[in-house]
C-alpha cells in the first residue's frame, strides 16, 4: 500500500454528518447522488453506517442479505470484506468492485460488522498518539480504499453516509472529508445538537493535528481539515407556499445556530474551516415528500424517479435537490 | 541511537523519547480531560518547563491544534448586529430598519420594540446614522414590512421576516415581497334563509 500523506485530492468528499438521528441523512444522500448523477457526474456511496441504511436502501433485500452472509469470504463485496484482512490479519486492504446502481452512482456496499472495525478504531487512535504505524494503517483504511473504489469508477464525487453518532468510526470519516453538511430537522432537538456536534468536529479536527504532527514520515494520513459548506433545513410542512407557521420558529433557530454554534466555533481554530458569511451556510430547504419518500425507499431510487406518485410533487423533488447540489457545486467552486 | 523521523516539527524524537511519550500518553488517557490538563500545567510548572509556541504554517497561521480555542459549551457565539446587516447588506434605511427589526425580534427575543431600540441597535452595529429614523420605521410600515403593537411599539410582519430571511438575495426578496399576499379572513357568506 503505498505511503499517503497530505495529498490534496481534486475530488471532493463529503459527509452529511449530524449525530442526531432521525433528520434525514440517507434519504438526502441518496437523493443528492442521483442529482449530481442527474447533472452529469460520477458519484461514489460510502456507506459507513453498520446498521446498512443506504445498502438497504438501494439494493433488494435478499442481494443485501447474501452480501451479509458472505462477506468474510474470500469474494465478499461489502466494506468490511475489504477492511478484514487488515483488522484481523495486518495485511494490506483488499480491493472491491463497487456495485453499480445506476448510471453514474456507485455503491460500496455497508456491513453491520463495521462496528467490530469501530472498536478497532478506539485502540487505533490511542495507538496514532503514540506513534504507532498500525494505529495510522487503521484509522486511515477506510479513507484509502475509498481512493482506490473512487478512481477505479472515476467519481467525481465521494458522498459517506454515517450514523447518527459521535464515535471513532465517524470520526476517522469525517476528518477523511474534504467537506460536511449538516441536515437539520425542524424541532427543538436537532438546535441542541449543533452545539455538541460544533465542538466534537473542533476536538477531533485539533487532536488530528496533534496525530499528524508526531506522525512518522512513512505511514498514510487523512487530511483532517473537514471544512464546514453548511446545513440543509428538513422535516417541515409547507403551507401557501411558504415553511408553515409551526416550524418557522425552529426553521430560524437553526439557522441562527448553525453559525453559532458550528461555523463559529470552526472559524475560532481556523477561517478555512468555514468558510463563508451567515446567509451562505444555509444549502437549502426540502420539505417533507411524505409518500414520495416511502415510494422511493421501496423502489429503492431517488424521490424524482419513483414509477408512480405525483407528478407535481416529483417535478417539486426534482427541483429541489438539484437545487441542492448545484449550489454546494457552487459553494465547493467558490472555496477551492 | 535510532530517532524517528519527523515531518512538521523541528525536533527528533529518540527512543527513550518515545518510551516516555508512551508512558505519559499511557498514564494520562485514564484521567479525564480536565485533570490531563491539570497534571500537564504541573508538569510543566515543576520541570520549569515553558511550552514553545509551535511552528508556523506556511500561510502565517497556527498549527490547528495550538489555535485558541474556547471549549466553553455556555459562550455566546452569536453573530453580532454588525455581522448581520454586513451580511444582509441592506442598501435602503427601510431594508437597514426591517433588518434590524428582524435581529430584534430573533437575536435579542424582542419581538415588540420602540423606534428607540432601532436606533440603539443601528448605533450598536456602527451603521450610519439614519436621517430620521421615526419616518424610516413609519415607511417599513407602509410597505408591510411592520406593523403596530401593543403600548406604541412596533413588530416585524412575516413579509418582513421573509424578505430579511432571503436577504442578501435581493432579486429573490423582492420576488417574495411582489408574490406574497397576506391571508385574509373569508368573508361570510349571507345565508339564502335569510
Amino acid at each position: 500500500m503505498p505511503p499517503k500523506r497530505h495529498t490534496p485530492r481534486k475530488k471532493p468528499r463529503l459527509t452529511l454528518f449530524n449525530h442526531k438521528g432521525g433528520v434525514g441523512k440517507t434519504t438526502l444522500t441518496v437523493n443528492l447522488a442521483f442529482a449530481l448523477a442527474g447533472m452529469g457526474h460520477h458519484v461514489l456511496l460510502v456507506d459507513s453506517d453498520p446498521q446498512c441504511n443506504l445498502t438497504s436502501y438501494l439494493v433488494e433485500a435478499n442481494v443485501v442479505d447474501k452480501w451479509l452472509d458472505t462477506s468474510e469470504s474470500a469474494n465478499g463485496k461489502t466494506v468490511w470484506s475489504a477492511l478484514r484482512p487488515l483488522l484481523e490479519a495486518g495485511k494490506d486492504v483488499t480491493h472491491i468492485v463497487p456495485y453499480e446502481r445506476a448510471k453514474r452512482v456507485f455503491l460500496l456496499p455497508g456491513d453491520i460488522r463495521l462496528s467490530q472495525y469501530e472498536l478497532a478504531l478506539q485502540q487505533a487512535w490511542i495507538d496514532c498518539l503514540q506513534r504507532k504505524i498500525r494505529g495510522f494503517l487503521e484509522t486511515t483504511a477506510l479513507s484509502q480504499l475509498v481512493d482506490a473504489c473512487a478512481s477505479a469508477v472515476g467519481a467525481d464525487f465521494v458522498l459517506y453516509d454515517v450514523g447518527p453518532n459521535i464515535g471513532p468510526l465517524n470520526r476517522a470519516i469525517l476528518l477523511d472529508c474534504d467537506y460536511f453538511i449538516v441536515p437539520g430537522a425542524c424541532d427543538y432537538f436537532s438546535t441542541r445538537a449543533l452545539k455538541t456536534l460544533g465542538h466534537s468536529v473542533v476536538n477531533w479536527i485539533k487532536d488530528w493535528d496533534v496525530i499528524s504532527q508526531l506522525a512518522p514520515s512513512d505511514v498514510p494520513l487523512i487530511s483532517g481539515r473537514p471544512a464546514y459548506l453548511g446545513y440543509v433545513l428538513q422535516r417541515f410542512r409547507m403551507y401557501g407556499g411558504d415553511i408553515s407557521s409551526s416550524y418557522q420558529e425552529y426553521a430560524r433557530q437553526l439557522d441562527r445556530h448553525s453559525y453559532s454554534d458550528v461555523a463559529a466555533v470552526l472559524k475560532e481554530v481556523n477561517e478555512e474551516l468555514a468558510p463563508g458569511s451567515l446567509s451562505q451556510f444555509k444549502l437549502g430547504q426540502i420539505k417533507d415528500f411524505t409518500s414520495l419518500a416511502n415510494l422511493a425507499q421501496e423502489q429503492g431510487t431517488a424521490m424524482a424517479q419513483v414509477n408512480g406518485g405525483t407528478q407535481y410533487l416529483k417535478d417539486e423533488a426534482q427541483a429541489a435537490f438539484r437545487g441542492f447540489a448545484q449550489k454546494i457545486i457552487n459553494r465547493i467552486e467558490k472555496i477551492g | 541511537m535510532h530517532t524517528f523521523g519527523m515531518v512538521h516539527t523541528k525536533w527528533r524524537f529518540t527512543v527513550d523519547d518515545f518510551e516516555a511519550l508512551s508512558t505519559i500518553v499511557g498514564v494520562l488517557k485514564e484521567l479525564d480531560s480536565d485533570a490531563q490538563k491539570r497534571v500537564l500545567q504541573s508538569v510543566q510548572a515543576f520541570l520549569g518547563v515553558t511550552p514553545e509556541r509551535g511552528q508556523q504554517s506556511p500561510n502565517g497561521t497556527l498549527p490547528f491544534s495550538e489555535a485558541p480555542y474556547d471549549q466553553s459549551f455556555s459562550r455566546d457565539r452569536t453573530v453580532s448586529a454588525k455581522e448581520f446587516l454586513r451580511d444582509k447588506n441592506p442598501i435602503t434605511d427601510v431594508e437597514r430598519v426591517t433588518c434590524l427589526a428582524y435581529y430584534l425580534s430573533h437575536y435579542r427575543d424582542t419581538p415588540h420594540f420602540k423606534t428607540l431600540d432601532i436606533s440603539s441597535l443601528n448605533t450598536e452595529a456602527a451603521q450610519p446614522k439614519f436621517s430620521n429614523t421615526a419616518v424610516a420605521v413609519d415607511n417599513a410600515r407602509k410597505l408591510g414590512y411592520l406593523v403596530p403593537a401593543t403600548k406604541g411599539n412596533k413588530q416585524i410582519t412575516a413579509l418582513g421576516e421573509k424578505f430579511v430571511d432571503l436577504l442578501p438575495d435581493r432579486e429573490a426578496a423582492r420576488e417574495a415581497v411582489r408574490n406574497f399576499r397576506p391571508r385574509r379572513r373569508a368573508k361570510k357568506q349571507k345565508s339564502r334563509k335569510e
